[in-house]
């Protein structure tokens, strides 16, 4: 089955984004420098761990907010946000016009989504794309691994990547890379 | 001028405790090793991997005081008085714990009730942190800044007696003066600086006990007195010295000194003269 990733840049005090972000500001107030890592600050070591994130890359999961912020002109323009790969945006109402076939919109649960992009992605990665999912996903046990990419960078606000959590949920560090962009760090969860 | 870092052993998603202010796992990689190194405090041993051990000691080593807050105090109270890191200590606070003082005499604590940006001043002007003996700074004299404090770790400090003699000057207040007078050969005086009626604001006297005579916090600071502690009838020897705001004590404005008992102020760290 397929493994469930959420894969995210954070500041070092655990943002996404920052305050005020919206379709026409994505990132937020203050919060330009949490991609630079492959962007402009990107060494070789940032790209190939990018290329990494992106060749194992066989379905993504999102929320509402991620998928207004960032579709059609402006965004993603007629794809996804990983070109043709197979994107399952999870709402509580269908939208009422169309969107481009890459999207499918799951309104029975967050579970259903997984399962649909697991069946999707075969024996690649499904990936968790903003805060909202991997924040309903966590407690219910549906998350394999975490991968953070911190920046060094305190933004003070904005969207967290971490919600509440009833229980404490044990991870286990595989990895840890440091370039001077960012820290990558890669936990699997323990269950 | 000593570094001010900030440091913290905190969960993925950046928390220092729980709710209830335990730790669960944040310090369980101190014992997950195979290299034993006592603590400062040699209070427990750390279990580390070698790599563990490596950052542990440096950063040990690059400790000289530290600043926490009234939580963090509470919780440990206040490490019974002495830190694991075996380092001063500067409490940000509110009100000062009174009871924990007087319970801990000998703690090189210090509680802060004017802020943080006192508070790490402070532990910046530490002995242990002071760059040079010169740089270590006196306790801020000015009376609206109230430093709570007990004795810097220092191996000498000595007490100084000193015996109250009032002498009438003919006017209707006496004017007391207080001269040095060792209670026993060895021990160093001091001539403290004469106080002038109108510095005195009451003297009490009752047959058979200490003359009382109350005199304002400012003066009494600035003269090097302290209040001792009240629940003992006798002086206490300079390693046990308190230095007293009155003001962080609630509905006291003034400084009662017994005659016959004066600890003389001199430098956190320094031997009385």
């Amino acid at each position: 089955m397929a493994v469930v990733v959420a894969d995210m840049s954070i500041s070092l005090d655990g943002y996404v984004t920052g305050p005020n972000d919206s379709r026409e500001n994505p990132f937020g107030d203050g919060a330009g420098m949490l991609h630079d890592w492959f962007g402009d600050a990107a060494t070789d070591e940032d790209r190939a761990i990018l290329q990494q994130l992106m060749d194992g890359l066989g379905a993504v999961v999102m929320g509402r907010t991620s998928f207004e912020k960032n579709e059609g002109d402006g965004g993603w323009g007629e794809a996804g946000p990983v070109g043709d790969v197979p994107c399952f945006v999870v709402t509580h109402h269908a939208p009422s016009r169309s969107y481009p076939s890459v999207f499918t919109f799951v309104t029975d649960g967050v579970a259903g989504a997984i399962e649909n992009a697991q069946q999707v992605a075969g024996d690649k990665v499904v990936h968790l794309f903003g805060a909202t999912v991997m924040q309903q996903t966590l407690p219910l046990g549906l998350v394999d691994e975490i991968h953070v990419h911190v920046v060094a960078s305190l933004i003070g606000g904005g969207t967290p990547l971490f919600g509440m959590l009833d229980t404490a949920i044990s991870l286990e560090r595989t990895r840890a890379v440091i370039t001077p962009a960012a820290t990558h760090l890669t936990f699997r969860v323990l269950r | 001028m000593a570094k001010v870092v900030a440091q913290a052993m905190m969960s993925l998603d950046g928390y220092v405790a729980k709710q209830d202010n335990t730790i669960g796992r944040l310090f369980d990689w101190l014992q997950n090793g195979d290299v034993a190194i006592p603590t400062p405090a040699a209070d427990f041993d750390v279990h580390l991997t070698p790599e563990g051990a490596e950052h542990w000691r440096a950063w040990v080593l690059s400790i000289g005081a530290l600043v926490c807050g009234r939580t963090l105090f509470d919780v440990t109270d206040g490490w019974n008085g002495r830190h694991t890191l075996d380092v001063p200590v500067v409490v940000v606070t509110h009100q000062v714990p009174t009871d924990w003082v007087a319970a801990h005499p000998d703690a090189p604590f210090s509680f802060v009730t004017d802020g943080v940006e006192v508070a790490v001043a402070r532990a910046r002007n530490s002995p242990e942190t002071a760059t040079s003996p010169s740089a270590a700074e006196p306790w801020p004299g000015n009376a609206s800044t109230s430093v709570y404090s007990m004795k810097w770790p220092s191996t000498s400090c000595r007490s100084s007696w000193a015996r109250a003699t009032a002498h009438s000057s003919g006017s209707s207040r006496p004017r007391t003066s207080y001269s040095a007078t060792p209670p026993s050969a060895g021990r160093r005086s001091r001539h403290p600086p004469g106080l002038s009626r109108d510095q005195v604001s009451s003297v009490s006297t009752s047959p058979g006990r200490p003359k009382m005579i109350k005199i304002s916090s400012k003066v009494a600071r600035r003269n090097g007195f302290h209040s001792e502690d009240h629940s003992s009838p006798r002086c206490r020897d300079m390693h046990r010295r308190v230095a007293r705001i009155p003001r962080t004590i609630p509905g006291r404005s003034q400084s009662t000194i017994r005659t016959g008992c004066r600890i003389p102020a001199g430098k956190p760290g320094e031997p009385s003269r």
